[in-house]
């Protein structure tokens, strides 16, 4: 009997030992324990990761808050800023010389499968930290897979909006356009009242016309290719781009200079007071629109989603800028750490919600783009763009499409500055484009 | 002996720098027009397909032949338009006094500008709402108020022109300056005596004596005006359409937007052939067999 009280007493005071240096071991490990999957125990403390990343207030927020990621990981990062303009030049010379630096690269996501061997595929990364694409939408989530791989996480995404003066509608009791018919009909009351219309943009630089007649055309029912076939000289097409040029030449809905403009033109344009509607990204709102060095105020300018050209339903272009980690890089499972913390939706919303430094806009995840404060800091425009985001499609991922929409962009500032007949040039593109596409 | 020794051992460094820095990457880029390079599907050369790059381009994209046309005209109007706005400035300014020395001096800013700051510059300037040219224009000329001056092929290449030539005007001008300065001026005065007129002083003495200053001075711009990339690349892409893609801009698009670094080595190539015959008469002109120049 005393045996067994005493091996009771035993068993017990053994249990409450082992309890407590399980329940000591757990906190021990709560406490260790990081966000966003980083590992404990800083195993890549003292390593040095360089960045390339475009000039934009986004990569600038992260760039500003880089010391906590170096906090929680002794990982230091290093950004190298370039303008978004010599980004693809910067990266092909990367590619060509097999350069370990920089680490990490950001990249418009139609270079993705002509420069896919520059890049890790993330895949395996992404399942064992429980990372998933099921945050950003279908169009984001499809800009940084090829071949069934995933190559990097979106940073920076672009969806398509309308912006227009809200206070001149509402001056001459206009309704906001949700057709090209009823935009072109209601920008010529406002041209012929307040001599000011759509800062339009036709100019093959940057290739950006070719952005707002894909709208047209898809919305009209036509692709771009089928099958690997070029297909953007299909009857669809052809009307597209032909209500695409009458805006400008018959129309004349379109302010000054849209035959030379590019798409920063006409958000100055419209910045500047010269235009009352804009088509284009919507970064341009934070900075072009409603920038420091502009004439309106919020309150004057509104935002919906692009026209649709046939029935109510547009299907707009959305754009995205993964980071990626070097092929070439010694230090991938640091570049890891860093993509994780630089991709988290905590650290993309304070970027758009604290506006003392930056006005940042740009969100990718689901929840941040329906979230109340981030909503309530940028005049719901995430909300709307959300909309936007739910129909949106990206370019064709193929390699050659970089010169492809090239060559489109030329027919269509062709066919609007120069007269030339859009069949023709449409026909005189697509050749061109299937040469491409068959020599791969 | 030595001595012998010593002139190459002095010439070494400059021959080093020169074969690093010009004949490596002529000779590379020559290589490589011979080679299949796709950059999207490999970082370094591939296959070699012989003339394979050269013959699509004379035979099969007529995009490389536009731009060898507008090449051409391009050379054209702003080689002769850069000697004769500089021969204009040098007869104004050709004269010996403090203020034309400081004009002079001024003169050379233009060219001393980043081709970079300039075009950008320019495209504002003629931007059809607040660009200052467009606003001057549109006063002296009301009829032209409605032109998109970078948005039809006409005007934009005239623009890349006049851009160009006001970069290069300027410094023409301060060598046709040098050049009108060496003239005796006996003969010149010898002239005037006899009864001849501005003009035809400058017909009959001033230009036959500044002919080889306006050789070298045309010959020079041409080669640059070959060249031409960044007007282009910052005023007007090489629109509308393709009317002002360059050779040296078609180059670049097909290197680093279409990643075919095999048929853009095969362009540059071209031009530089191009560039090597406009020379080859540039020295037989300056530099007859048996004659000084």
């Amino acid at each position: 009997m005393q045996t067994t009280r005493r091996t009771l007493i035993g068993t017990l005071l053994t249990g409450a030992v082992a309890a407590g240096l399980a329940c000591g071991a757990t906190l021990a490990n709560a406490a260790d324990a990081l966000p966003y999957g980083l590992k404990p125990g800083k195993p890549y403390a003292g390593t040095k990761l360089t960045y390339l990343a475009p000039v934009a207030g986004q990569y600038e927020g992260h760039e500003a808050r880089v010391k906590e990621f170096t906090d929680l990981t002794g990982i230091e990062v290093e950004f190298e800023f370039i303008p978004f303009r010599n980004l693809l030049e910067k990266i092909l010379s990367i590619k060509v010389a097999g350069d370990a630096d920089p680490d990490l690269i950001n990249y418009k996501d139609d270079w993705g499968p002509g420069l896919k061997d520059l890049f890790v595929p993330i895949d395996k990364m992404m399942s064992e930290d429980k990372v998933t694409l099921n945050r950003y939408y279908p169009a984001h989530q499809l800009g940084v897979t090829y071949d069934g791989k995933i190559y990097g996480l979106p940073l920076r995404g672009h969806a398509q909006l309308m912006f227009y003066r809200k206070d001149l509608l509402e001056k001459h009791g206009l309704r906001v356009p949700k057709t090209w018919a009823e935009l072109a009909r209601v920008a010529k009351v406002v041209k012929d009242k307040e001599g000011i219309g759509i800062g339009m943009y036709y100019s093959p630089k940057a290739a950006q016309n070719v952005a707002v007649w894909m709208n047209i055309l898809w919305s009209n029912g036509g692709e771009l290719f089928k099958g690997g076939k070029v297909t953007f000289n299909s009857p669809e097409a052809v009307e597209a781009l032909k209500y695409y040029v009458a805006l400008e030449n018959d129309l004349k809905v379109n302010s000054e200079g849209a035959k030379s403009f590019e798409q920063y033109d006409g958000s100055l344009s419209m910045g500047a007071g010269q235009s009352a509607f804009f088509m284009g990204w919507w970064w341009h709102y934070g900075s072009r629109i409603l920038g420091k060095n502009t004439k309106l105020k919020p309150e004057q300018v509104g935002f919906a989603p692009l026209p649709a050209f046939r029935g109510d339903k547009s299907t707009t272009f959305a754009m995205s800028m993964p980071t990626a980690i070097n092929a070439n890089s010694r230090k991938q499972a640091a570049a890891w750490e860093f993509l994780k913390w630089v991709s988290n939706p905590d650290l993309e919303k304070r970027n758009v919600i604290e506006k003392e430094k930056r006005n940042v806009i740009v969100a990718l995840h689901k929840k941040n783009l329906m979230d109340k404060d981030v909503n309530a800091a940028n005049q719901g425009l995430q909300m709307a763009a959300a909309g936007s985001l739910e129909s949106s499609r990206i370019f064709p991922q193929l390699a050659v499409w970089p010169e492809v929409m090239q060559v489109l962009a030329n027919a269509i500032s062709d066919a609007v500055s120069n007269g030339a007949d859009p069949k023709k040039a449409l026909d005189a593109a697509a050749k061109k484009a299937q040469k491409l596409v068959d020599r791969g | 002996m030595r001595d012998r020794h010593l002139k190459y051992l002095l010439t070494m460094p400059a021959f080093l720098l020169v074969t690093a820095t010009v004949i490596y990457p002529l000779g590379y880029a020559g290589i490589v027009s011979f080679m299949d390079w796709r950059l999207s599907r490999s970082r370094v050369p591939t296959d070699f397909v012989w003339l394979e790059n050269f013959s699509r381009a004379f035979l099969e994209d007529p995009s490389f032949l536009n731009s060898l046309g507008v090449t051409i005209t391009f050379v054209a109007g702003s080689a002769i338009g850069a000697v004769v706005f500089g021969l204009l400035i040098a007869l104004l300014l050709a004269r010996r006094g403090r203020g034309y020395s400081i004009t002079r001096t001024v003169l050379v800013l233009p060219f001393a500008m980043s081709p970079a700051l300039q075009g950008t510059s320019f495209r504002f300037f003629l931007n059809p709402e607040f660009g200052i040219f467009d606003a001057v224009l549109d006063a002296l000329f009301p009829f032209l108020s409605h032109v998109d001056w970078l948005g039809s092929s006409g005007w934009a290449i005239t623009w890349l022109i006049l851009t160009d030539m006001w970069h290069w005007g300027p410094f023409l001008s301060l060598m046709l300056i040098g050049g009108l300065l060496s003239i005796p001026r006996d003969t010149l005065e010898a002239a005037r005596v006899d009864g001849a007129s501005a003009w035809t002083s400058f017909w009959t003495i001033t230009l036959p004596q500044l002919t080889p200053v306006l050789a070298i001075a045309f010959v020079l711009k041409t080669i640059f005006s070959f060249k031409m990339f960044d007007y282009v690349y910052l005023l007007t892409g090489g629109g509308p359409g393709e009317s002002t893609t360059t050779m040296t801009y078609y180059a670049f698009r097909m290197g680093f937007t279409a990643y075919d670094m095999g048929y853009a080595s095969a362009i540059a190539f071209v031009l530089a052939l191009l560039l090597v015959g406009v020379s080859a008469v540039y020295f037989r002109l300056l530099f007859p067999k048996g004659g000084a120049a």
